[in-house]
Formats: structure tokens, C-alpha cells, sequence
């Protein structure tokens, strides 16, 4: 079992999603199809200010209106819920802390009594100074968001700053870099941006909440998580965990924007409050995008030394995130983009702090990359630069600083393992897919430019060291197998993989390995969550011990059924037989329930498997230097792209991309292909596009999607090419690392640094747009927007327009 | 500028079918202020549920024959009825050699499963800023035709649109269709939407010109969308063009683009939203007007 390179019938083939027929054919149960007798509607109240104290909430006229169960308010429920810093109202309690903010929730008989009524709900504000950047945050004497910050629960993992807007402040320590860069050949000093952008998943989130009279809690909610859903639940409701059940329907999304905890338990109260009837909640797009949570803004002061050679020797980083009213989740994010912002590089002297910083804007949450996107954004586009300043080419840089598994340690000081990935070939495969020092073809129209550029990437889960997961595998009596694995479906194609590799392992055609789809925290196995690219690896494994736990209970049985030693049976092609003897072969299926000899007498029992898999290497990292093992693994890889730049216009299209992952082990093909898809398409839609704009009231001026726009199927590149690489990693079931989020890290970076390596304008605020890229260029290359002017005729001098239209000499009419 | 709502449902109105121009009249005479016209329902029904507006009476026009009509005849131009859908036009590949601006600005409006809904005369009604359609109506020197109480009467497209959703139109009157004059035999069009990343276009531009003489026209109409309330006509790009060639043809299609190009400069005062500075509209401005000049006067 395990990485041998033998020939296989599922590993390493394209299968298609299991999930999809239901999906295509409409038939696939969503949360928000789900519909209980006797079944009530919420509706949210949500705050027009951004930092107000309320007064008092007049429900009267709202509770007139037909049909109204019941009003909640923040009073409530007098208690704080998060995973990492537990700083969340359910409702707001006291005060509001940013425009949306929740303050009323309305149950009633139908959406629209509940809808009627939440716009009758009155709500008497005292303003509060607000502040809506995180340098005014910073500022001392600025409005506090968070005044009770010293009495939340804090995971050990992190530190807010009581009395300060600081939510967490992460350090990460190594050598000298000050003075490394007092030393340096050169030295570039920059600043960069991202803004808030959205999950934008199709479904938005979607809660159906039953308080049984019984005192458990049923949840069925579109999340990715559904046993830290349930413990958290648990925690914050102050019951036992046995007593919450989550349901997982399909999901139509996630993104991290389901990660964690949501509206659950509000909606399970509400169910409470209504006589324990069900509540269902569904957010509008307008709701998601400003009453719940997003990816986090963030500006990045940075200083990079190098030597002449190219050898990056200090790096200096203070990253500021905006975390909005919660910080909940996002304290995370700020430690991954410290420990992990030296990307794939062996920087001697690092000394990089990430804040999470409190403003009066929308909350921030996960989102797909984790950290990784933000220090990669800087990170890659230090390294084009300096290639540029030292005379060096983009790809020698790279390979002078690389990190080498089996040899290096990363910033946190993790001895990188020798079967830990291949970054350097990860390089020469997008440079052999890429070509960016080939001839790039010239584009028709004068002010139109063709560039190719390309950046690395780097990522591993970001979880604490403990989380852990676990897989049940049940024969059925024809051999077929259900799986039971906690991992969230929502699109990734994890479920997939799984049943590749537990048909693979038994010899079983795939049809008769399944994992329901529909799955509760009480039916099936326990995994921390479905976060970070870690759910092929730890749920792999944990059905990997499943696999090896039911194949000795086969073999077991098998050698006694054929007075043989065990070592002499082999389970292969559904059926357990003996080495040498290919005769001597019983199905699985008549082993499946208990083996029955001819005279009646049986043996064994119902086949289970169980496994479980934890990580016994990983470590809290040092709360002063940021020091220790992060992560289960670390994927390398990196994207390239070919992109046309109008010079006139401002204008990026992605004309042709290039994905390279070293994943490990291919498992199923198609979905790794998939996955890179979705990255390239996700990448560039944010990186070119996405944004949340705010107005100076703290109101977000776009919250829908005609508004926000996200990449639709005219702006998608003719090209992607996919490539897997795959350097086993031992302990990978099969060999197999994650690759769900790291598809989408690079594919900014690579855009900027095209732009630079053709213009050498400098790309600092993400998204690139077309408004933003003509500011750049005209501030940083005015020539280059002149000389395209020109060449569309638009300077007062035309005489140079080359065909002209038609030459009329004494009224004659010659077209040219 | 906000399609989103945090209403699932509707506000509660009386929703009406009816049958013939004349009963959609009575109703809009009973209903006065609180009546609202329904064509395909795509801008209204976010307006409802964004609840920009409370109507107690919703008049949907679909069920009037005599509304869905489309007809075009070489004497009197294209007449395009108040429930024909952008998909029944574009359905029609013959409007694309007679009307290619106008053809264009639809092709290219939103998506497909929007043009199966929206309509025409809907689209104009809207009269947001950046809906394609009003300018190349314009360029084509479209008129409505409205019904009321006391018959019908004709109006140009210019005059009806009046501002951000403002329209010449009394409470009890409906628009029936939109005329379009066959334009010119050496007519030319062109609709430019800039839309990178955003789903309206910053500066929408039709063009439309005939009247060639040495290679140059003489009567041009450049219309502009997504720059202001209603669609500006470049008034100082036709004068330019009006002149008629004198002398050298190049160096006078020289003049005219800088005149243009003045024009834009000089006169333009592009609005400024979350989408775009007014700056940079103004310098799409030019780089669309100069890409529509080079068409216009067949320069590659
Ligand atoms: C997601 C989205 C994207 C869009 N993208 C674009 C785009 O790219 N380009 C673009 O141009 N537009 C766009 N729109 C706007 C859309 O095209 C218009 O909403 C639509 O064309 C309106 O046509 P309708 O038939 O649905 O009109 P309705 O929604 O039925 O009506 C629109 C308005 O006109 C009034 N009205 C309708 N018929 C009449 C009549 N006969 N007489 C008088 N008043 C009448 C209505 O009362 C209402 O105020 C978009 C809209 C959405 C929701």
C-alpha cells in the first residue's frame, strides 16, 4: 500500500466528480431545500452606522404585522462566540460595529410577514466616532472597537492587545535582518495592497435550525465544517457536544467563507425562542456581502535586501490587515501571513509582524489561500524586481534562492524533508510551458502588448497542530463499501479521491465504493474541518488506516478459511485469495457479512474499518520568534501567464495560463485539473477585478454582482495548461499532497510581474484594473501612453497615420 | 446604482394583465402615480424588491397583442413594439446590415438569459445612464411612440429620456414602440462599450454616419452613454463633420479628428461613480472617439 509507482486502475486516472449527476440534474438537496413541518422564517435587522451605541430597539410596530413568532435581539443572547478569539455577538450587544451589522433577527410564519416586519424594526443610534482604516486604528487615542477585549477566549495560539484595535500580532524572527539589509548590495522598499473582496460562492449561507424539545439541536446548514461547527455550537451554547447534530446537504460553495462557525447558532436559539419550531435563514448576496463575513484588506510595508548575485538576504515585512468588526477567524490569517511570507525562499534574516487590525468595516473570515495569497502578492513581485535592478533574469533569481528539501529550513525553522516537493523543477516546467524568454508575438494593434510572467507559490494547511480526522469504511453484503468521512463537500472533489483510492486498494470497481452525500456530525466520521487543502491528505490517510484495519480483518479470516499463514493471503480484485494458488479465492462479498463454510458454521462479521490520522509533528509556533512546525506538508508550485496590456486603456486580459503544482501523487486527475482551473479562473477574477468599495460613511457601494463584478465566461484565457508533478511524499496517501488552494496564490503576482517585465510599470493595489493600470502607467511610463496615443492618431499631429482613408486629388475618390 | 436587495419577496401590489392598449390606459388613469408599467420585468423587479419604489398596481404589458410586434419596411424604418424582447431583434439578422450600431449595442448587453426578457422599449425606459441602448436609438434618430388618454403622440428618443429614470411621459401614458428611421444608403454604425471588468460600460459610444463624399461623411451622430443622466450627442463632432471636403481629403480628415478630439476635450464632463473617475472616463472618451473616427473615415 502506499507510493509504489505500480500499474493502477483508478490512481492517477480522470474520474469524474461523483457529486456531479445529482448536481446537473437539479436533484442535489441544498440547505435551502429543505423544508420541516411546521417551518418558520428569520430575517435579519441590520445596522445602517458604523460604530453606534444602541439605545433602545422598538419592535412594537414589527410584532403588529400578521404572521410574527418573535424578535430577537442582542439581549438575548448575552455571550460571545469564535473559533480562535471568541468576539462575536450573535446579535449586536451594546453597540454596532459596522454598516450590517446584525441587530435583530425576526422569526415568522412566512419570508414575507418576516421581511415586513424587519423593516418596521426601530432602532434608536448614538454615534460613535468610527474608523474605517487600519493606520487610523493604529493611531493611539482612536475609537476603540473591541473594549472588552481582555475578558474573550483566546485559542493559545494568538495574541490580541487589550486597550489597542489590535486583534492579533504575529511575529516571525530570524537572524539579523536589519542589519542584513544595513549590508545589502540592494535594498527595495515598497508598499502593497489587497482590498476586501468576496467568497462570491453561488449559495449564500443558508441555515434550517431545529431546538428539539428533547434539548438536542438539529442544524442543517451550507457550510464546509460540520464537526467544528458542532463543537463550537456546543461551546458557545454551553451544551454537550453529543447534543448538537449538524447535517451537511450540498454546498454550493465555500471558499473559507464556510468555514468555521456561522449563523447556527443564532438560528438554533431563534428555533428555541419560536416553541422549538424550525427556523430557516437565507442570506440575500446584499446580506452576504455586508452583514456577514469576507476576506480581510491588508497593506504590506516591506524592505528586501539582496546581494549582487541575486541571494535574497533579509526580509522585512509589517503587514496591517483590516479585520473589520470581528476578528474571529482572521487573527489566523494574520499569523499564516507571517509565518509564511518568505514563500518558497531561504532568506537567512527575517523579521516579519502581521496585525489584525479592528476597523468599523464588514468582518473578515478564511478565504481559499489563507494568508498565502497576501505575503505572495509582495513577495513575488520583490523577487522581478530585484532581477531586474541586479541584471538578472526572473528564473535565475529564483533558483539562487530557492529552498532545497532535504537541506533547507523555512522561516519557522522546519527542517524541509528531503520528499517534501520539488520546487526547482516547478520552475523549469513553467519555464519549458511558458517560455517567457521566447519570442511573444506582437499584437495587431499597435497600443496592445503581449507579456509573459510567472511566480511560485507555496502553501501547507493552517491548522492547529492537534486537528485531526478520521474515516469508517462498511462492507455491505455484496462487497460494496459506504464511506464515512466528515470532510464537507463543496465542490473540491475530495469524496472523489477517496473512493479512487478504496476501490484501488481493494480491487473493487469504483461504483461499489461510496460516500453518502448528505451526512450528519452523529452518521458519520469526526475530521477538525474542511479547510486548508488538508482534507485529501488527513481524511486520505485516516481511510488509508481504515483500508489496512478492514484488509487484516479479511485476511484474517481468509487465512483460516484456507489453513494458510496470513502473510500468504493477498486482497486484490474484490476478492481475497492465495498467493501461488489463484484458485483458492473467496469474493469479498461472501466475507462482507460473515464467511459461511458449507456445513453453516460461519466466521468474522460485518467487515469495518476505521482509521484515524493525526499529526504528531507539528508544534504552536513561539510567540516571540514564530518559531516552530506549522504545517503537515507544504505544496510547491506556480503559475504563468501570457496577458495582453492596453497601453490606451488600462486593460489586462489573460490570454493564456500555466498551472504547476507538485502535488505528490495524482489521484484523480481530473479534479487536480479542475482545481487548477478554478485557480486560474478564481485568481485572475480577484486579481483584476474584485473589490468591495466602501463609501466614507462605511457603507459598501457594491454588493451585488452587477456591481462587484467577478469573471465571467468572455473574459476566461483561450489556454490553460495544467501541469501535475508529482514527487511522492511518504507519508501522502499514495504519495499525495493537498492542491485545492494553491492553484489560485500566484496568478496576481505572475499578472504584475508581466506587466513589469514588458513596461516596467509597477503593479502595487490589487485588483488591477483598468482604471488603476492606466494611473500607473501614466505616472510611471507617460511615454509609453503617449507613443499609443499617437499610433491611434490621438495627438495633434496626424500626418503620420499610415494608410490613410482615401486621397482625393481633383475629385477623384481612391480608397488605399 | 445597486441591483442587490435584502428582500426576498415583493412588496404587496395588485398585479394586472390586461388585454388591449386602451384597458392599460383606463388602469393607468385609476391608478395615476401608484401604477407601474411592467414590460420584461428585469429592471423592475429589483427595483421592487430593493423597494425603490411601492406601486399599489403593477401593469404587466405582455398580454397585449398589438404590443409585440416588430416590423420593418424600407419606407418607414424598423418599429419595434413595447414587449418585443432584445433576443426577437437580434433574432432578425437583416437588422444587422440595415441598424449595426443599434444591433451591436444589444448583442452586447448583459447576458443571454437578459435578452430573452428584456425589451427594448423596457431598456430605455430604465433610462439609467448606462443602459446600450438610448444612444444608438439616438444615432439613429429614433422616435417613441406614446399613448394616453388623448391619443398618440411622437417624440424623439433625445427629448423623452430627461434625466437619471426621468422621462417625458404623464402618469397615464404608456410607451407603445420605438420608431427607427431607415438610416442613409451608405450608411455606417458602430457601438463601442467599454465594459472591462464591469458589467455597464464606462463610456458607451454610437455612431452612425452616411452622406460620404471623398471618403468623408457629412452627417455623423456620435452618442455617448455611461458618461452622463441621459446619452450626450457630440454636437461639436457632427459640426466638424457637416463642413464637407474642401481641398485635401487627408488633410482634412486631420482636422476634423482634432476638432473631435477638442471637442471631447473642451466640452465633456463625464461623471464620476464607483466604477470610474471622471478623469478616466474622459480619457476613454477620447481613446473611443478616436477609435470610432478611424472607422468612420476608414483609416486602419
Ligand atoms: C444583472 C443585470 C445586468 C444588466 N446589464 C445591462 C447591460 O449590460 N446593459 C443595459 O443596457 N442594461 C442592463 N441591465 C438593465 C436591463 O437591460 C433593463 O433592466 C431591462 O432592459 C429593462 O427591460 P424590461 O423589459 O425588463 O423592463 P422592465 O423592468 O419591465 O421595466 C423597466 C422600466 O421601464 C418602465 N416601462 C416598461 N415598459 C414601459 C412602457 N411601455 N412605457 C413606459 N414605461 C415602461 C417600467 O415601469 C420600469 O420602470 C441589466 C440589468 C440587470 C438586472
Amino acid at each position: 500500500m502506499g507510493n509504489e509507482k505500480t500499474r493502477t486502475r483508478y490512481i492517477g486516472r480522470s474520474i469524474p466528480q461523483n457529486d456531479s449527476p445529482l448536481k446537473v440534474t437539479g436533484t442535489a438537496t441544498y440547505a435551502s431545500d429543505i423544508e420541516l413541518p411546521g417551518m418558520l422564517f428569520a430575517k435579519l435587522v441590520t445596522s445602517d452606522r458604523a460604530h453606534a451605541k444602541i439605545l433602545s430597539i422598538d419592535t412594537k410596530e414589527a410584532k403588529s404585522v400578521p404572521g410574527v413568532v418573535a424578535i430577537a435581539t442582542g439581549s438575548d443572547f448575552p455571550f460571545r462566540i469564535g473559533i480562535y478569539v471568541g468576539d462575536r455577538d450573535l446579535l449586536a450587544t451594546d453597540k454596532v460595529r459596522w454598516v450590517g451589522h446584525p441587530v435583530a433577527a425576526v422569526i415568522a410564519e412566512t419570508l414575507q410577514a418576516a421581511e415586513e416586519a424587519a423593516e418596521k424594526v426601530q432602532v434608536q443610534y448614538e454615534d460613535l466616532p468610527a474608523v474605517f482604516n487600519v493606520r487610523d486604528a493604529l493611531k493611539p487615542g482612536a475609537p476603540i472597537i473591541h473594549e472588552h477585549m481582555s475578558e474573550y477566549r483566546v485559542f493559545p495560539a494568538f495574541s490580541p492587545v487589550p486597550g489597542t484595535n489590535i486583534a492579533n500580532k504575529f511575529v516571525l524572527k530570524r537572524g539579523d535582518a536589519k542589519a542584513a539589509l544595513d549590508k545589502a548590495h540592494l535594498v527595495i522598499e515598497e508598499e502593497f495592497r489587497m482590498p476586501r473582496v468576496s467568497h462570491a460562492f453561488m449559495e449564500t449561507q443558508t441555515v434550517v435550525a431545529l431546538y428539539r424539545r428533547d434539548g438536542v439541536v438539529e442544524v442543517w446548514s451550507s457550510l464546509q465544517s460540520p464537526f467544528a461547527a458542532r463543537y463550537l455550537m456546543a461551546q458557545s451554547l454551553n451544551m454537550p457536544v453529543n447534543n448538537v447534530i449538524i447535517h451537511h446537504p450540498f454546498c454550493g460553495g465555500g471558499f473559507g467563507g464556510k468555514a468555521g462557525l456561522g449563523w447556527e447558532p443564532l438560528v438554533a436559539l431563534l428555533s428555541k425562542m419560536a416553541d422549538n419550531k424550525p427556523v430557516k435563514l437565507i442570506l440575500s448576496r446584499k446580506e452576504q456581502f455586508v452583514s456577514a463575513a469576507v476576506r480581510e484588506a491588508f497593506i504590506a510595508h516591506v524592505k528586501a535586501g539582496f546581494e549582487k548575485d541575486g541571494k535574497f538576504v533579509a526580509y522585512q515585512a509589517d503587514f496591517i490587515m483590516d479585520c473589520g468588526g470581528y476578528g474571529d477567524y482572521t487573527v489566523n490569517v494574520s499569523r499564516t501571513t507571517g509565518y509564511a511570507a518568505d514563500g518558497s525562499y531561504d532568506i537567512e534574516n527575517l523579521d516579519v509582524t502581521c496585525r489584525a487590525v479592528y476597523t468599523n468595516q464588514v468582518p473578515t473570515t478564511a478565504m481559499r489561500g489563507f494568508g498565502y495569497p497576501e505575503g505572495h502578492w509582495p513577495l513575488e513581485q520583490l523577487l522581478d524586481r530585484a532581477a531586474a535592478r541586479l541584471h538578472l533574469d526572473p528564473v535565475k533569481i529564483r533558483l539562487v534562492n530557492l529552498v532545497k528539501p532535504g537541506e533547507s529550513t523555512t522561516g519557522t525553522g522546519e527542517h524541509l524533508r528531503e520528499d517534501a516537493g520539488d520546487p526547482r523543477r516547478v520552475l523549469s516546467t513553467i519555464v519549458k510551458e511558458l517560455k517567457p524568454n521566447g519570442r511573444i508575438p506582437e499584437s495587431k494593434e499597435p497600443w496592445v502588448i503581449r507579456a509573459r510572467g510567472f511566480a511560485l507559490n507555496v502553501k501547507g494547511p493552517s491548522q492547529p497542530p492537534n486537528a485531526s480526522g478520521s474515516s469508517i469504511l462498511k462492507f455491505n453484503e455484496d462487497g460494496s463499501i459506504d464511506l464515512l468521512v466528515g470532510t464537507g463537500l463543496f465542490g473540491q472533489g475530495t469524496t472523489t479521491a477517496l473512493c479512487m483510492i478504496v476501490a484501488e486498494e481493494f480491487g473493487l470497481p469504483l461504483e461499489k465504493v461510496r460516500v453518502p452525500f448528505e451526512r450528519g456530525t452523529d452518521s458519520t466520521a469526526y475530521t477538525w474541518q474542511t479547510v486548508g487543502s488538508r482534507g485529501l491528505f488527513v481524511d486520505g490517510n485516516a481511510t488509508l488506516g481504515a483500508i489496512r484495519e478492514a484488509k487484516a480483518k479479511i485476511v484474517e479470516i481468509s487465512s483460516q478459511v484456507f489453513r494458510v499463514p496470513k502473510e500468504d493471503v493477498v486482497v486484490r480484485d474484490g476478492a481475497a485469495s492465495v498467493r501461488g494458488r489463484p484458485w483458492l479465492k473467496i469474493p469479498l462479498s461472501d466475507i462482507a457479512m460473515a464467511y459461511t463454510y458449507p456445513n453453516g458454521n460461519a466466521i468474522g462479521g460485518p467487515l469495518i474499518g476505521t482509521g484515524t490520522w493525526t499529526s504528531v509533528l507539528n508544534s504552536y509556533l513561539n510567540p516571540e520568534t514564530g518559531q516552530g512546525i506549522p504545517s503537515i506538508f507544504h505544496t510547491f508550485g506556480g503559475t504563468g501567464v501570457e496577458i495582453t496590456l492596453n497601453l490606451l486603456t488600462g486593460e489586462i486580459c489573460v490570454e493564456k495560463g500555466v498551472q504547476v503544482e507538485d502535488i505528490g501523487r495524482v489521484i484523480n486527475r481530473l479534479g487536480v485539473e479542475q482545481q487548477m482551473d478554478g485557480g486560474m479562473i478564481m485568481g485572475m477574477s480577484i486579481s483584476l477585478w474584485e473589490k468591495m468599495q466602501v463609501d466614507g460613511q462605511g457603507w459598501v457601494t457594491n454588493p451585488n454582482f452587477s456591481n462587484y463584478y467577478i469573471a465571467r465566461m468572455k473574459d476566461m484565457p483561450g489556454e490553460i495548461r495544467k501541469v501535475a508533478i508529482e514527487t511522492p511524499q511518504e507519508d501522502g496517501p499514495w504519495g499525495a499532497r493537498g492542491v485545492g488552494e494553491m492553484t489560485m496564490i500566484s496568478v496576481a503576482p505572475a499578472i504584475a510581474n508581466a506587466v513589469f517585465r514588458a513596461t516596467g510599470v509597477i503593479l502595487r493595489d490589487e485588483p488591477m484594473t483598468p482604471e488603476t493600470v492606466w494611473l500607473a502607467i501614466r505616472e510611471q511610463r507617460p511615454d509609453l501612453l503617449e507613443k499609443a496615443m499617437k499610433a491611434l492618431g490621438g495627438t495633434s499631429d496626424t500626418t503620420h497615420l499610415q494608410r490613410p482613408l482615401v486621397r482625393v486629388k481633383s475629385g477623384q475618390n481612391e480608397t488605399s | 446604482m445597486s441591483f442587490s436587495s435584502p428582500y426576498f419577496t415583493l412588496p404587496k401590489f395588485t398585479y394586472f394583465r390586461p388585454k388591449s392598449v386602451g384597458e392599460a390606459v383606463n388602469l393607468l388613469q385609476k391608478y395615476g402615480d401608484d401604477a407601474r408599467l411592467m414590460a420584461g420585468g428585469v429592471g423592475l423587479i429589483n427595483m421592487l424588491k430593493e423597494r425603490l419604489m411601492d406601486p399599489k398596481a403593477l401593469i404587466d404589458l405582455k398580454g397585449i397583442p398589438e404590443l409585440h410586434k416588430i416590423e420593418y419596411s424600407e419606407s418607414k424604418g424598423l418599429l419595434v413594439g413595447a414587449t418585443v424582447t432584445l433576443n426577437e431583434i437580434l433574432a432578425n439578422r437583416q437588422l444587422k446590415k440595415i441598424y449595426p450600431a443599434l444591433w451591436e449595442s444589444i448583442s452586447v448587453l448583459s447576458d443571454n438569459n437578459l435578452r430573452n426578457r428584456s425589451t427594448l422599449v423596457g431598456d430605455l425606459c430604465e433610462a439609467t445612464p448606462w443602459v446600450d441602448s438610448p444612444p444608438s436609438l439616438i444615432a439613429y434618430q429614433s422616435s417613441v411612440i406614446i399613448t394616453g388618454p388623448s391619443g398618440t403622440r411622437t417624440l424623439p428618443v433625445e427629448s423623452f429620456v430627461r434625466g437619471m429614470a426621468q422621462l417625458d411621459l404623464k402618469n397615464d401614458e404608456l410607451v407603445t414602440a420605438v420608431s427607427i428611421p431607415k438610416p442613409g444608403k451608405d450608411s455606417r454604425g458602430r457601438y463601442y462599450k467599454f465594459a472591462k471588468g464591469t458589467e455597464f460600460g464606462l463610456v458607451n459610444l454610437a455612431v452612425v454616419a452616411s452622406g460620404y463624399e471623398h471618403g468623408i461623411p457629412r452627417n455623423t451622430r456620435f452618442v455617448y452613454g455611461g458618461i452622463a443622466d441621459t446619452p450626450v450627442v457630440a454636437t461639436g463632432i457632427t459640426e466638424a463633420f457637416r463642413r464637407g471636403v474642401t481641398g485635401d481629403s487627408v488633410a482634412h480628415a486631420s482636422e476634423i479628428i482634432k476638432e473631435s478630439l477638442l471637442w471631447v476635450r473642451n466640452s465633456a464632463q463625464p461623471l464620476e461613480d464607483n466604477l470610474a473617475s471622471a478623469e478616466y472616463r474622459k480619457h476613454l472618451m477620447e481613446v473611443v472617439t478616436l477609435q470610432a473616427l478611424r472607422e468612420v473615415l476608414g483609416v486602419r
